[in-house]
Order: C-alpha cells, then structure tokens, then sequence
C-alpha cells in the first residue's frame, strides 16, 4: 500500500516538472515504555503513518509532509512541495544537484522469529516489570531502576524520481536500564543499553537480567568512588567512551553535508594526515548485525562499508546525493531520515575505530599519573571547531601503572585533531555499543572501538 | 476536533471505564534553512493525532492506560481505546491515583497566537533569509553562513469525562543563525536565536548578527588558567545548564522520587538571598504560555524560589494529589531532552512552562555592562556544553563555558579555548550574587527566560 502510495508521488512530481523528487511512505506500529520501579511513567502504543515527499526545482529543494495515507491528499502534498521549492528558488545563488544512482527495485525482508506486533502492549509490560525487580533485588543500595523500552516495526516505501523504488520492512527493539544506588547522601547511577534488528526474541537470545544486574553492580561501585582531579592527564578510555569519541568527534565531522557547510573541521583535508597512524575508522551501514544498518538509505541507494580514516589519514565522507554530486564523490547511502516527516540528510550507520594489539596491561604499563575513564552518560561536540565534552560514568585514577582510586562525576574534553594526534595505543579488544543519535532528526547509530590511550589529554573533575 | 473527542470518551465510558480522556494536537510547521550561507530548502509539516488516557476502577484503587491514533477515524478511535484498555487492565492499581484533571475556569492568556503567521507566504520568508545572509556576509573571514527561520501554528483541545472541555490555538516564531569565521587557521564559531509567540523579522537580523559578531570575537582564543574566579552565564548557557539540573529535580515527580537535591528542603534556604525563580504559564508572547496544561488545569504563577527559600514544586493533577496539594498546571506532554515526539503520542508528565530567573532583591539588579565592570577575574560564557550528562538526581554537573571570554579587571579580555566548569547546582545557586538587565527567552514549547547572571567565585579549570 505505501508503495503504490509512493509511486504516485514521485508520478505527480515528476508532471510537475521537477528535476528530482524522492519520497518516503510509511507506516509504523510503535511501542514505548518508560518504568521507575514499578511505576509506568509511559505505556504506549500507537500508529504513525504518513508520507514526506522532497523535491528539487531550479536547484532548490522544497519538502513537504502529512500524517495521512489518504490517496487524496496526494495532489494536494506534492504540489505544496513544489510551490514551496519553488519560493525558495528565488533564493538560490548555487544551484543544488544530485548525482543519479542505478534504478533499483527491491523488497527488503527483516528477520524476526517473535514479530514485535504479534507481542501485546502487555506482555511488553510483564517483562520490563521482571527486569526491574532484578535491578533492585541486587542489592538494597539500590534505590531505583529507570527502564526504557522502545519498538518499532512497520514498513517505509522509498522512491525516487532517478528510479528507486525500495520496500524496507523494518523492525527495531531497544531497552536499556539506569540503576540509581545510593548511600547516605552520594547518589550513582549507571546505564546498559541492548537491542537488535529483529523482534521479541531478542529477549531469549539475551541474559535480560544478567545486562540489569550488571548496570546494578556498576551503580552499587560508584558509591565508593572519589571526586576526580582536573587537568592534563594520559587517559585511556574503554571501548564505550572510546567509541562515543569516534561517533561525536569524527563521524559527524565526517558527514559530508556538514562538510559543505563548513561545519567540519575535517573539511578539505582528504588524503591528509589527520591522526595518528594507528588510527583506522569505518562507517558500516551493511555490517551484519548492526544497529544502524539499512541495506538501502532513504534515498534508495545500496548502502556499504565506508573507510574514513586509513592509518591517520583521511580517505573519505558519508555522502548522499547531493554531497557526492557537490564534492564529485560516489553516494555511500548515508542518507537517513528519523520518519517521514523529515527530509534525508547525511548520517551515520554503525562506526568504529579498527582495533590494535595491546593488552589492557600493556596500556597501562608505564603511566605514572593518569585516569581510566569508562563508558558515559553522553557528550557533545562541535564539528566546526572540532572540539569536544563527553562525561565518563565510571572511572579510575591509574598510579604507577595500576589501577587505583575509583573517580566519580569525571568528564574528557579536547581538541578532536590533537587528540586523535595523541592516541598512541589501541587494545585489542573491541565492543559495540547501540544508541540513538540527535542531528534533528533521532536515528538509530552504533558505535564501537577497543580501549584506547590518549596523551595530554583534558579532565574535567571536582577535587 | 471536539466531536471526535466527545465520541473517544463516550465510547470508552462504554466499555466501563470510569473516567475517559482525549487530547487532540495539531501542527502547522513552515521552516526555510539557510545552508552554506544561501537559501536552500523550505520544508511544510502538517502533523495530528489524538491521545486517548482510560481510567478503569479495580478492587484496590485505579489503573490508568494510554494509547494514541493519527489516523482520525472513529475505526482508528475504537482500535486505541482498546490498547489503552489493555495497559490499564495489565497495570497494578495505584492508591495515589484518584482521578483526572476536574474542571476548573481558566484565565485568558494574551498574545500567545499570531494571526498573520498563518497567512505568511514561503516567499516571504526566503526574502527575508536572502536580505539576513545580505546583512551578515559583511566580512572576508565569514566562510560559513547557516540556520534557518520556523514558524508554527498549533491547536490543542482536551475532553474528558470530568467537564474538562477546552481548546487552544498558539503560534510560534523561531530564528536561528549560526556563523563561523576562519582566520589564519583559527576557528571562530557563534550562533544565536530568537523565540517569540509572533513573527518578527527585526529579531531574526538581531539574531544574525549577534552570531556573526560572536563568531568574529571568538577567533584567536587562548587557555585560561585553572582558578577560582567568578563566572558570567547568559541565558542560553543558562536555560541549557538549568534544563538538566535545577528544571528536572523542582518537579513533584522528582522530588516524590526521591530523584533530586532538593528532597526535604521545602521551606530551607537552596540558594542565595539574591535568587528568586518563577514558573509562569501567563506571560503574553512567551512559547511556554498557554491557558490550561496538558491534562486541562488553569495555568498559573508560581515561584519556586523566593530569595533563595525554596517554596513550592512544579506539579500536574496526580503528583498533587499525592502532596495533598492543588496542581500548579504543570502537565506537559514531552519527555525532555532530545527526545521529540508529537504532544499527543506522549502521556502527560509534569513539565515548566516559563522558568523566569529574576532579582530576589533590588540592590542585585544591574546593567549588563556594569555587571562586566563587577568582575575582576572571570569568564562570561554564552553558552555551555555537555549539560546533558549532569547527574540530576544528585546535582553534579559539568559543563564546558563555550562562546566564552575572559574578563580582567573589569573588562572582556580575550576569547577563551577550553574552560571547564563542574559542581553542584546547590552550591552554584548559592553563589549568584548579581543579575543583569539583558532578558531573553530561549525554547519551544518550554521556555527559560532569564538574564546574564553572575556567579561568585568557581572554580574554573583551563
């Protein structure tokens, strides 16, 4: 149905005259649960539907969107679309362009053995409420459990005026948990994300309680940790806070609409040592398993494995039609939307830094006077300055070597280059960590790296 | 709107629930973005859904249930209303829930809708992007030029089986410019907004401009040393800071939680002589202002801190119940943060309005240029980084000062590169000595409207 709906959008559009038109029809059957305890702040399901159709007219795009898949609203969408690209031609001093891709035509199936609608709002329910006893039944420091739970499966038609026409069937799950523990007046918490493409099963394919015992334990920790110093220190962040760094830091500096704009401070820099040679970082959007995979992006094209960064050198940008016709690149398929209400721009899939070949002990050898940092409770970055904050959950002052002092409330802030200049080792471990990612539009990204070792770098503490 | 609402509550009366409630919201967005410093896309949004929330009485008290529909067919209604049935019936019932929002009159609120924003045409709006990025790319050092103008109409109406029957129409105004400047390999960036109920095309120049000079001023900065010196927040670092720290842990919900800094401090001192707080839900032409709340209560005046006494919480119908209080209207269907879903897809919860930061007493009102002259050795930072990652239940934070100048004796010195500021939001609120004269009001469907203000005596590290 949300294809036929599509088909006759880029149609219409294309009578219009128009120089390019795609457009996204979809329709979503969504659940969200929020629990504190045994209290549901939020249960609800519900289905979003609609389409969003853009088009590009005397070299300006003009977008247009509606919660209706009513055939009858078809005419009248499109051509606001069209009236208001062409208001904004008057504008345009360059004109925008898009490269052409191969016509496609393709169903895309997703796997999932317990499909996400055949599982009630209720069901869902019944087992966040188990996850949370197990969270607070870990100990009695433990004074709340904040679980979230998001699903989301349905299916998204896209179609292009240059020939695409994509049926992504689509089916997302998400929970993560925030244990609080607290002693006398020092409140911790710590948080543990997990989900999948694919449905329910997702919960006998994982130890549920083991992932909401281990965010209780790491709370339960923190409550003897310390206020942490400030100032230059050798850092090495685990796998999660190492990998939110290459998300923030250089992926967005790496997304080619920012590029354009002027926004990245990797811009012009192709083919220049950017980093330190032990520095390799891809963007997957075809990693198998992975989080922010989508076969085809929201404009229609084939996604793949893109190198950013070879061995400190930059080799590449997630592109989208636009950009790779801007920047004479080829299109990666790194367009994404959050639904259909939002015209495509360039995003980030699944990124990682390659891993090394030291040990944990290996890294640690030889700092004097350093900090550990672990995981994180979110960060933000500005990719025009290249400069960056994210705040660790947990971690530890490192003496002579060893691991010593827990630190609490500890945060790493830099330079984007000059830090990825003072890496100067790479574990040889690797992890993923799932999440969401904000550039006006939330889309589902992962990110992954080993432990990393940063020189100089800057701490941000309380003592 | 209404009949269909009416119809929602009728029908799940019907199926024996005690009370019914259906909320209805609506948005018309046209937004133009200015990229690459020209015009490039214009983008039209039309939005609307309905909200459905059941309350079925069982043997120990009420379980409550939500769901929500776009597509707006009775069909559609019936589907919801059965979903929302299914939470309520799984959910264990609440003894502190007692019932909906009662009917209560509501006061007019003025000038929350603009009755041109409407009318206006794209082309209008592009005009005024191209004569903005005209009056702004006046310096060789500018390379980029971006941001972009939203306006917006919405309508919100509520129905429920207690005579909650209401309806609102709103509009709002959003400019946003963001700047950077290159010079000899140093990067300055700056960006400003402006938020208003009603279109204005004199601030969306201010809004330009002030990026563009802050970007300007921000090149060639230089490390601070790591000290105690006294800080200068202006209201975007501020209304972010304060988002995620001070907003979250005066809600009821928080507090009954256990969640906040603030548990058992009602009536205490939280903060300094100087500092006073007020959520107002009545300010004409403030984005925050409406004339009931999310679940149908009257909108009010409330102030939160009164020279520093900490003297009421924010609180919608259940959490008040729950105090044994009256609701101050502050039911609000956002989840916070990042996270943006349409009003109707989102059970209410308890949200500010209009957070104003004023004053506690005269003799701490002063102009923006004398309270520079007040610093000896400071920084002023327009903005900050990383508030997000404050830890609210407990008050810690740490941000860093961005679009950040040093101040020595009494004047701004340089751009400053990196300067970190970390602590306590009780201990911060503790050390405000001073507010400026430069009110601003910064968000969408909550706003925090404050002036500079000056905090004594931090420790900031370089």
């Amino acid at each position: 149905m949300v294809m036929d709906l599509a088909e006759k959008v880029i149609r219409l559009a294309v009578d219009l005259g128009v120089e390019y038109a795609d457009v996204r029809a979809e329709q979503m059957h969504s659940s969200t649960i929020r629990l504190t305890n045994d209290r549901f702040e939020q249960a609800v399901s519900g289905i979003d539907q609609g389409f969003g159709v853009r088009v590009l007219y005397k070299g300006a795009w003009g977008f247009s969107s509606t919660s209706s898949l009513e055939i009858k609203d078809v005419k009248a969408t499109v051509e606001a679309a069209f009236k208001i690209a062409k208001a904004t031609s008057r504008g345009v001093k360059e004109k925008v362009r898009v490269c052409s891709v191969k016509p496609v035509r393709d169903h895309v199936k997703v796997k999932a053995s317990q499909p996400l609608t055949d599982v009630g709002i209720d069901e869902k329910m019944r087992k966040m409420l188990g996850f949370s006893k197990t969270t607070r039944d870990y100990s009695s420091k433990i004074v709340s459990a904040n679980l979230l739970y998001e699903d989301v499966s349905g299916q998204r038609a896209v179609a292009s005026s240059d020939g695409a026409n994509v049926l992504l069937d689509m089916s997302r799950i998400y929970m993560s948990v925030r244990a609080v523990a607290k002693q006398g007046e020092k409140l911790t918490s710590a948080r543990e994300p997990v989900g999948k493409i694919g449905g329910f099963e997702l919960f006998s394919e994982v130890n549920g309680d083991e992932i909401m015992e281990k965010a209780a334990e790491r709370a339960v920790n923190l409550l003897k940790a310390k206020p942490a110093p400030s100032g230059r220190f050798t850092v090495i962040a685990d796998p999660r806070l190492a990998g939110v760094f290459v998300h923030e830091a250089v992926g967005h500096a790496c997304e080619a609409d920012l590029v354009i704009s002027g926004e990245s401070i990797l811009a012009g820099k192709i083919g220049k040592v950017v980093g330190s040679k032990l520095v390799s970082v891809f963007d997957d959007s075809a990693l198998a398993g992975g989080w922010g995979s989508q076969k085809y992006d929201d404009e229609g094209v084939p996604t793949k494995k893109r190198l950013l960064i070879e061995r400190g050198v930059l080799k590449g940008f997630i592109t989208n039609k636009e950009a790779a016709a801007k920047l004479n690149m080829e299109p990666n398929g790194g367009a994404r939307v959050e639904n259909f209400s939002y015209p495509p721009i360039v995003r980030m899939s699944d990124t990682y830094i390659v891993k090394g070949d030291h040990s944990f002990e290996e890294l640690l050898e030889g700092i004097n006077h350093g900090v550990y940092l672990k995981a994180t409770r979110g960060g933000q970055v500005d990719t025009a300055k290249g400069t960056f904050q994210f705040n660790a959950e947990e971690a530890h002052l490192i003496e002579k070597g060893e691991l010593t002092t827990p630190l609490l409330d500890v945060s790493l802030s830099g330079l984007t280059l000059e830090t990825l200049h003072n890496i100067d080792a790479l574990g040889n471990d690797f992890e993923i960590e799932i999440g969401f990612c904000g550039k006006g539009q939330s889309v589902p990204a992962g990110d992954a790296s080993p432990h990393i070792r940063i020189k100089n770098a800057l701490v941000g503490g309380r003592a | 709107m209404l009949d269909l609402l009416e119809y929602i509550v009728k029908r799940a009366e019907k199926q024996g629930v005690s009370q019914a409630e259906a909320y209805f919201s609506t948005t018309n967005l046209l937004r133009t973005g200015i990229e690459n410093k020209q015009v490039k896309i214009s983008e039209k949004k039309q939005d609307a859904g309905v909200g459905i929330r059941v309350a079925i009485k069982k043997k120990h008290g009420f379980s409550t249930g939500f769901a929500y529909l776009t597509n707006l067919t009775k069909k559609a209604a019936d589907d919801a209303v059965k979903q929302a049935l299914k939470v309520a019936s799984f959910k264990k019932p609440d003894s502190d829930f007692k019932s909906f929002q009662e009917h209560k009159p509501t006061k007019a609120v003025k000038k929350i809708y603009d009755q041109q924003m409407a009318k206006i045409e794209p082309e209008k709006i592009v005009d005024l992007a191209t004569d903005v990025i005209k009056a702004v790319e006046t310096d060789k050092r500018i390379t980029t030029i971006s941001g972009g103008f939203t306006l917006g109409t919405g309508k919100v109406a509520i129905t429920n089986s207690l005579g909650v029957s209401g309806k609102y129409e709103k509009t709002g105004y959003g400019a946003y410019g963001f700047v950077v400047a290159q010079e000899k390999g140093s990067v300055g960036v700056g960006g400003d907004s402006y938020t208003d109920c009603f279109y204005n095309e004199k601030q969306a120049f201010t809004a330009f401009e002030n990026a563009r000079d802050l970007a300007i001023r921000q090149l060639n900065p230089k490390t601070v040393k790591t000290e105690k010196m006294d800080v200068l927040l202006q209201p975007d670092a501020l209304a972010f800071l304060l988002e995620f720290t001070l907003i979250p842990e005066v809600r009821a919900d928080n507090i009954q939680k256990r969640q906040s800094p603030f548990v058992g401090k009602m009536g205490q001192m939280v903060a300094s002589e100087n500092f006073t707080v007020v959520d107002d839900g009545l300010i004409p032409q403030a984005m925050g202002s409406k004339p009931f709340d999310d679940e149908g209560c009257p909108t009010q005046t409330t102030t939160i801190i009164n020279k520093g006494r900490l003297q009421n919480f924010l609180y919608n119908s259940y959490t008040a119940r729950k105090d044994k209080v009256s609701s101050t209207g502050n039911a609000a269907r956002t989840l916070g943060g990042f996270t943006d879903k349409p009003k109707y897809a989102v059970e209410p919860i308890i949200a500010h309005t209009n957070f104003k930061l004023c004053a506690g007493k005269k003799s701490a009102e002063t102009k923006f240029n004398d309270l520079i002259s007040e610093v000896k050795n400071g920084v002023i930072a327009k903005e900050v980084i990383g508030a997000h990652t404050a830890n609210a239940a407990s008050g810690e934070f740490s941000v860093v000062l961005d679009a950040a100048f040093k101040i020595e004796k009494g004047e701004v010195a340089y751009p400053v590169r990196q300067a970190m500021l970390g602590g306590n939001i009780l201990d911060t609120l503790k050390n405000i000595t001073l507010f400026a004269d430069d009110f601003k009001q910064i968000g969408r469907e909550q706003t925090l409207i404050s002036p500079t203000i000056l905090i004594k005596d931090v420790r900031v590290s370089g």
